[in-house]
């Protein structure tokens, strides 16, 4: 009986035991360089804490250290990282440059996914320098690249929603930011949900239409609490009070403005505490 | 009947003689008057070169032209031109290597009231040619500067210097100046130099006698300080003595000090060298951990429920446009 007692405990720890040495190697592509992936950690953490220029000092580093063992993934997150940050810093023809890796100056095979997400950013950048025409041909490569089901279709759609309402198509501003929000909340892309319902109701405010604009902006603010971006609560904020203007309430309108303004000063961004301060006088001075 | 002129016999050969005398005196003539245009410079080749000039007072036709003194041509015409008067000089040739472009002329007398002449100052052109002049050359003109304009520039640089004495003489002239007021401190001075003269030499005698007082009293003071030079002479080496002992005592703190600081030292020594050794001994230790906790990791245990490591890519943010984390948010364009 001992004896059956201690050769079962036997073949239980047999079972157990795994030696690092007999495992085997894991896939190539999961194999990330430590050095990378520690530069990428530090960068990550330097953005939580707000110091850019630290993070893109990072990131940097764990591009370069990605692209000497050609480490194609680690290529594609810390180029899509980099551009990111670049653009946060204002410095646009670094954050295009960053990308180049991925897409101009591509010298490894990347996955569609990786290129679909530095074609999307390319499509961002264009974006906010007014580049239409290139953003709309980045956007569309982007969706291209993504293929069905596609994890960005949410995102691509929001970009192209808003480049539809800055050229004043609102039909197709709204028909893509219906479509964004459908293929976010099926992707479960929350930010990318509340970016949908506040390019609706950017859209209905643009049509006039201020309680539509209300409600989508209302949910936008929700999901942005959630998510605790301050910018986008102030953004939130601001549309709303433009849809309370609309509406005749201009002490809804008012307060608004005041928690925009309350919330940038907060976050101690200057430009926007001075767009909803600009509002707020400009309510006053309609009085 | 036929009339025949007899010629005397007197004047036999006279018309041969007349004949002679006639080519004498007519080959005479001619070499005086080639003489006289050989000495005037007739068989001299000349060249003809310009100057001009607002006025040519003092200047007339022949008048002798010398370079370095040398007479070298002469004044051969004066015209009214455009550009006042034109002055022609006919310069021998011979000179004319010497006279090279941007040599100008100037009218000179020799002395006061002696004979005016005009005087070639050779000269180096603008544009550094050295070039002798040619035939139709113009030169420059320096006007000569009369003596009413000498006059005008002496008097010009005499009147400050004359309006300056006046005003320094008016200034010493002032009763109520500075100068009038030194004169008179002075005077005082002067006037009251033999009394301080006296009050001097009272002062000098006053000190005398009270240098032979003091002497008396330096004396014992000198003897007081003998005295006390004894005592201290006698007092100095107990004092010594206790010194060197105080010395002693610090020398001997001063060495256990040293002591406790080396102990101190080789102490600090020895944690320093083991300093790496613990180090690689904490990062084997690490190391080990990660071993472990990967070993942990990889047991079919834990694995299922630790993300696998990858590098991790910010979200693509399609309103990063309108203001990430660090960019001021900017309202889009509401109609």
């Amino acid at each position: 009986m001992r004896l059956l007692a201690a050769g079962l405990a036997c073949c239980l720890m047999a079972a157990c035991a795994k030696s690092p040495t007999v495992a085997p190697p894991p896939p190539s592509t999961a194999v990330q360089p430590t050095a990378a992936m520690e530069a990428n950690r530090r960068a990550e953490a330097s953005l939580r804490r707000g110091e850019l220029d630290s993070a893109a000092h990072s990131y940097r580093e764990a591009l370069r250290l990605s692209l000497a063992v050609e480490d194609a993934n680690g290529i594609a997150a810390n180029a899509v990282n980099l551009s990111i940050v670049y653009q946060r810093q204002g410095n646009y023809t670094e954050a295009r440059a960053a990308l180049a890796p991925l897409l101009e100056r591509a010298t490894l095979a990347h996955a569609p996914a990786h290129r679909a997400q530095a074609a999307l950013r390319r499509a961002v950048l264009d974006l906010e320098q007014g580049r239409a025409a290139e953003a709309a041909e980045w956007a569309g490569r982007a969706a291209a690249w993504c293929g069905d089901p596609c994890a960005l279709a949410g995102a691509i759609r929001n970009v192209q929603g808003q480049l539809a309402l800055q050229a004043g198509r609102l039909d197709e501003a709204g028909a893509a930011a219906r479509s964004a929000l459908a293929a976010s909340r099926a992707s479960a892309e929350t930010a990318e949900i509340a970016n949908a319902q506040r390019l609706l109701g950017m859209v209905a405010l643009a049509a006039g239409d201020g309680a539509t604009a209300i409600n989508a902006l209302n949910e936008a603010l929700v999901i942005d609490r959630e998510l605790g971006i301050s910018r986008r609560i102030a953004l939130d904020l601001i549309g709303l009070g433009r849809a309370s203007m609309l509406r005749g309430e201009r002490d809804a309108a008012r307060t608004y403005f005041a928690r925009a303004l309350e919330v940038s000063t907060a976050d101690r961004d200057a430009a926007g505490a001075g767009a909803a301060r600009t509002l707020l006088d400009t309510l006053k001075g309609q009085k | 009947m036929q009339d025949q002129q007899v010629l005397p016999r007197r004047f036999p050969g006279i018309r041969r003689r007349i004949s002679l005398f006639l080519v004498v005196a007519i080959c005479g003539l001619v070499g005086a008057v080639l003489l006289v245009a050989y000495k005037q410079g007739a068989f001299v080749r000349h060249t003809s070169i310009f100057f001009y000039a607002d006025d040519v007072f003092g200047i007339n036709r022949g008048m002798s032209v010398r370079l370095f003194g040398v007479p070298v041509g002469n004044v051969k015409s004066l015209a009214i031109g455009v550009r006042g008067v034109q002055v022609e000089l006919s310069i021998n040739s011979e000179y004319l290597p010497r006279l090279t472009k941007g040599s100008h002329a100037r009218l000179l007398r020799e002395g006061y009231i002696g004979q005016a002449n005009i005087q070639l100052v050779p000269g180096n052109d603008p544009k550094g040619s050295r070039e002798p002049l040619a035939e139709g050359d113009v030169i420059g003109y320096l006007p000569v500067r009369g003596v009413a304009e000498l006059v005008d520039d002496i008097r010009n640089q005499l009147a400050p210097v004359v309006g300056e004495l006046r005003r320094m003489v008016a200034e010493l002239n002032r009763p109520d100046g500075d100068f009038r007021k030194s004169l008179l401190a002075a005077n005082t001075v002067l006037q009251q130099l033999p009394d301080t003269n006296r009050e001097l030499r009272q002062f000098l005698r006053d000190t005398d006698r009270t240098v032979v007082a003091v002497g008396g009293r330096a004396e014992a003071a000198l003897a007081s300080t003998a005295r006390l030079a004894d005592q201290a002479g006698k007092e100095l080496p107990e004092v010594t003595r206790k010194l060197g002992a105080t010395l002693d005592a610090i020398a001997e703190a001063a060495t256990e000090v040293r002591s406790a600081t080396r102990k101190n030292g080789e102490a600090l020594h020895e944690a320093l060298s083991q300093t790496p050794a613990l180090i690689r001994d904490g990062a084997q230790l690490v190391r080990d951990g990660q071993d472990v906790v990967g070993a942990a990791k990889n047991s079919w245990l834990l694995r299922d429920y630790v993300e696998p490591t990858a590098m991790r890519t910010l979200r693509v943010d399609s309103f990063e446009a309108f203001g990430g984390s660090a960019k001021a948010p900017t309202a889009p364009s509401l109609r």
